[in-house]
């Protein structure tokens, strides 16, 4: 049975838009982002200013795309420490065995116990808040999750590589995770590391709502809407346009993961 | 229950605390350069400066340091704000109400939103509202709660002027304004965890009906009413709890940053300014006392899967 | 439903009954025209491998036809009541009480979350309006009448903590407990130990026998119909192939299939050397051989199998078979 994967496809596509739009605005914006038009403060949209202007008559649409690269930065960067620090932490524990093992699951059980932010907070408490910094504090976040994957992995592996030595039919433990582990801890990765990504974005934007993420004059969407709060009535699209950037943007790797949830259960049907 | 599984999740609880506080007392221990210089910046007055180290007690060595924040934690003593002056549990204290109760009612709206509605959502099925649904909860899920808020403020206080602005209403002060004042923040936190939720309640349903358990039920001649609330209901509420159980610590999170959209003085607006302020003594408390209330609610609600589920105690 | 013995309306009258899945335009038709007569306190077997659409007949019985099915033509009349003409509220009211049914799985036939007490008196005080009272009391007697030592103590267990064969006991207790006219009984023992599969279903028996309830029993077992059934209806692939009373069915099979079978059972009993399966397996429902949906299999078969289905003729008064080797019958 043949059945179209919307959820991947639509996923992809926004996050492929985002991601283009991101990428232009590296060589071109419609305006310099920080160039204040003082006389066309809290306009509408307008053939200039696509999704008009904020309050100090800079415009909207370019600082909407610039904001796609921190966004981008901090979601992969975040990913990419969590993917790091996770499998190994989860390799370690998993290959090592024993009270190794144990420790280490504690402690990510402990880390989990945090809420998300609340690890950030204290990250960004101690480093200081930035870019980066934000984009390291989100990574740790993802670490307990991805840490259990790397683990569960390994141990697949461990028992498998066991069972096939004890049968001695030739087979290599190397074929074996490529073949049979791999896939599936690498499905879970990309299922995880959407979900990071889209939690990287939300907790960004959140923090620098709170002003103690990216730092002005960076743009960055969740900066975007503390300078826009209050200003809603008078201009809702200055507030409605960042906010929709993150939405379409968290929306697009929730729907990743489900897509690719979506295409492994479709083929765990089949086998 | 048996009375060893409640000693085992206790204890459970209390490494968890214990790496908690550990962790908590770790992060401030890797500050790179004086700590106290760091907060006071370099130029602060050398008294000031010396009776912070004796407060901090920056001289002590690690292990002593460690032994009297364990100390301090186990006797309510979380040491003393630098910022506000005044012990960091006072501060708490004053201001948990305010947390305690936006987290509360977000958390009772999602109860009582999301659950019947994933239910209802889950019995009338057809082929083209699959496709609605799917979308509409993938969106919700992905909404920024504190965008929502900045919203629902704008359009429900400062156009319509049916809520405050802002500001806290202290439960003293009468209950339905106290209420009125955090109802905004709590629907704002509620939106995308309604989402969560509905989509789990909805899943674990249709997850359900498709059990023997369920064609048992109606062969025993029970109408669809009696087979859904009497025998579906139960086991599809499982899932359900543990997802109520991992929302929690999203509904802290949402107030942390709510509280700043709507100006309420809770935990969570101090826990930013403390950041800002790179007050050490109240960052470490608030967070492990956030972090508590976190861990206590997810014991609670491993006990009432268990009093759900007579099978846990086997596996 | 008093008085109805004075009448000659049969217990249950299935006739040309069909269960479809799947789309309209090409439906598969996993019961395609089965028809079958029960008698008050009787034991019916229908007997098939699986695949052949017995237990979607029983499902199809009771009104409660797997998703994606329905009842595409036919009629069910219990004691000359058609039930698929009833609205649901209307079947609701028949199910649990005149008419039950045993699955075959009972590890997963019970919900999980309810204790045995609660899933026995659930339906003694939905049906018989029992006082909660009554229907402690009830079940109490019905566990001990399947046998349970300590029945009260069961009432608070949770089904996790039981065994098949005493799960599936519990079935039957809950199924027998309204004491309906007929039980529906899909391959009560298939799941369990081969050592109390013959107890489980001694208790069946005798249980309907007492409260005078008929019994039809699924199953893919021979062996297990020789010794509980009246009378017997093999299934092929959605078609009733042969119908006789039991022993006759065993002293003188004349479907190809039903012989098959019978190979299977005696062969094993004798000796291993002799063990003669079927070759092939049961053809699936949406890809039907033309003709005599055996004759791929069949070792008689000839030039005349694929031209068209045959039809059920009567050879015998009672003994009914749908293959070419028996045209005429009696007729």
């Amino acid at each position: 049975m043949r059945r179209r994967n919307s959820n991947l496809v639509i996923g992809l596509s926004i996050v492929g838009l985002l991601a283009l739009m991101t990428l232009v605005s590296l060589v071109y914006t419609p305006h310099d982002i920080n160039e204040m038009h003082r006389e066309h403060r809290f306009e509408g949209p307008s053939a200039r200013f696509w999704l008009g202007t904020d309050n100090f008559g800079r415009d909207v649409f370019s600082r909407v795309m610039h904001g796609g690269r921190t966004a981008f930065f901090v979601g992969s960067t975040a990913v990419a420490i969590g993917l790091v620090a996770g499998t190994m932490i989860g390799g370690i524990a998993g290959y090592a065995g024993s009270w190794i093992d144990e420790v280490f699951m504690r402690v990510m059980d402990g880390l989990l116990a945090f809420p998300g932010l609340i690890m950030a907070l204290m990250v960004i408490a101690i480093a200081g808040p930035g870019t980066f910094n934000t984009a390291l504090a989100i990574g740790i976040m993802s670490v307990p999750t991805i840490s259990r994957i790397a683990r569960s992995g390994v141990l697949q592996f461990k028992s498998m590589d066991f069972v096939q030595a004890a049968r001695t039919i030739g087979v290599r433990p190397a074929a074996i995770l490529v073949r049979h582990i791999l896939p599936n801890v690498v499905s879970s990765l990309v299922i995880a590391g959407s979900v990071a990504f889209a939690a990287a974005i939300l907790s960004e934007a959140g923090l620098s709502y709170l002003g103690l993420g990216v730092q002005p004059p960076t743009p960055s969407w969740g900066r975007m809407l503390r300078e826009a709060q209050g200003h809603f009535l008078r201009s809702p699209w200055f507030t409605l346009a960042p906010g929709f950037a993150i939405t379409l943007m968290v929306l697009g790797f929730y729907m990743i993961s489900n897509g690719v949830r979506d295409a492994l259960d479709v083929r765990g049907h089949h086998l | 229950m048996s009375s060893t599984y409640l000693a085992r999740r206790i204890f459970t609880l209390a490494t968890t605390l214990i790496v908690v506080a550990m962790a908590t007392f770790l992060a401030f221990e890797v500050i790179p350069g004086d700590p106290v210089l760091t907060m006071l910046g370099p130029d602060a007055d050398p008294a000031l400066i010396a009776a912070m180290r004796e407060e901090l007690g920056t001289e002590l060595p690690p292990a002593a340091r460690l032994a009297r924040w364990t100390r301090g934690v186990l006797t309510g003593d979380l040491g003393t704000s630098i910022r506000y002056a005044r012990p960091v549990s006072a501060l708490i204290l004053d201001r948990v109400a305010v947390s305690l109760s936006i987290a509360l009612l977000a958390m009772g709206a999602v109860v009582v939103i999301a659950v019947p509605l994933g239910i209802v959502l889950a019995v009338r099925r057809s082929h083209w509202s699959e496709p609605v649904i799917s979308a509409t909860i993938q969106v919700g899920m992905a909404i920024p709660s504190f965008w929502l808020g900045i919203i629902l403020i704008s359009v429900f206080s400062l156009s319509l002027g049916l809520f405050p602005t802002g500001g806290y209403v202290p439960f003293e002060a009468g209950i339905a304004a106290s209420i009125r004042s955090v109802t905004l923040p709590s629907i704002a936190i509620a939106i995308p965890l309604i989402a969560v939720v509905v989509r789990y309640t909805r899943n674990s349903m249709i997850d359900q009906f498709s059990h023997d358990y369920v064609r048992t039920a109606f062969s025993k001649g029970f109408p669809v009413r009696h087979v859904l609330y009497r025998h579906v209901l139960r086991n599809a509420s499982l899932p359900v709890i543990t997802v109520l159980g991992m929302i929690f610590a999203n509904v802290v999170v949402g107030t942390i940053i709510i509280e700043q959209v709507f100006a309420l003085p809770g935990l969570g607006l101090l826990l930013v300014t403390a950041v800002s302020a790179r007050d050490f003594p109240l960052i470490q408390g608030l967070v492990l006392y956030i972090t508590f209330f976190v861990t206590l609610f997810n014991l609670l609600v491993d006990i009432a899967y268990h009093v759900v589920d007579p099978r846990v105690e086997l596996t | 439903m008093s008085g109805a013995p004075s009448t000659r309306v049969s217990l249950l009258e299935v006739r040309d009954l069909r269960t479809w899945f799947g789309p309209e335009a090409t439906p598969v038709r996993a019961v395609d025209g089965v028809s079958f007569t029960l008698e008050r306190r009787q034991t019916v077997a229908i007997v098939g491998e699986s695949g052949c659409g017995k237990s979607v007949t029983g499902l199809s019985l009771m009104g409660l036809v797997p998703a994606g099915g329905r009842i595409a033509g036919g009629a069910v009349r219990l004691d000359g009541t058609d039930l698929i003409g009833l609205d649901h509220g209307e079947m609701t009211r028949i199910r649990g009480r005149r008419l039950s049914m045993v699955f075959q799985e009972p590890m997963t036939s019970l919900n999980p979350l309810m204790t045995v007490g609660e899933q026995i008196e659930e339906m003694l005080r939905y049906h018989l309006s029992l006082s909660r009272r009554q229907a402690v009391e009830r079940s109490v007697e019905l566990l001990d009448a399947v046998g349970f030592s300590r029945p009260k103590r069961l009432l608070g267990e949770y089904p996790h903590r039981l065994s098949g064969g005493m799960r599936q006991r519990v079935m039957i207790a809950m199924a027998l407990s309204c004491e309906p006219e007929l039980l529906i009984a899909d391959e009560p023992t298939t799941a369990l130990d081969v050592t109390i599969q013959a107890q489980v279903l001694e208790l069946l028996r005798r249980l309907a026998a007492q409260v005078d309830t008929a019994v039809l029993l699924i199953t893919h077992d021979l062996a297990v119909v020789s010794e509980v059934a009246d009378h017997v209806y093999v299934m092929y692939a959605g078609l009733v192939v042969e119908s006789a009373p039991t022993r006759v069915l065993f002293s003188k099979p004349l479907h190809p299939y039903t012989q098959g079978l019978l190979a299977c059972v005696t062969s094993i009993s004798e000796s291993k050397r002799r063990l003669r399966p079927i070759r092939g397996t049961v053809p699936p429902p949406d890809a039907l051989p033309p003709g005599c949906r055996f004759a791929p299999r069949c070792p008689h078969a000839f030039a005349r199998c694929p031209s068209a289905v045959p039809g059920l003729v009567e050879v015998e008064a009672g003994h009914q078979v749908r293959c070419y080797l028996h045209p005429g019958g009696t007729a």
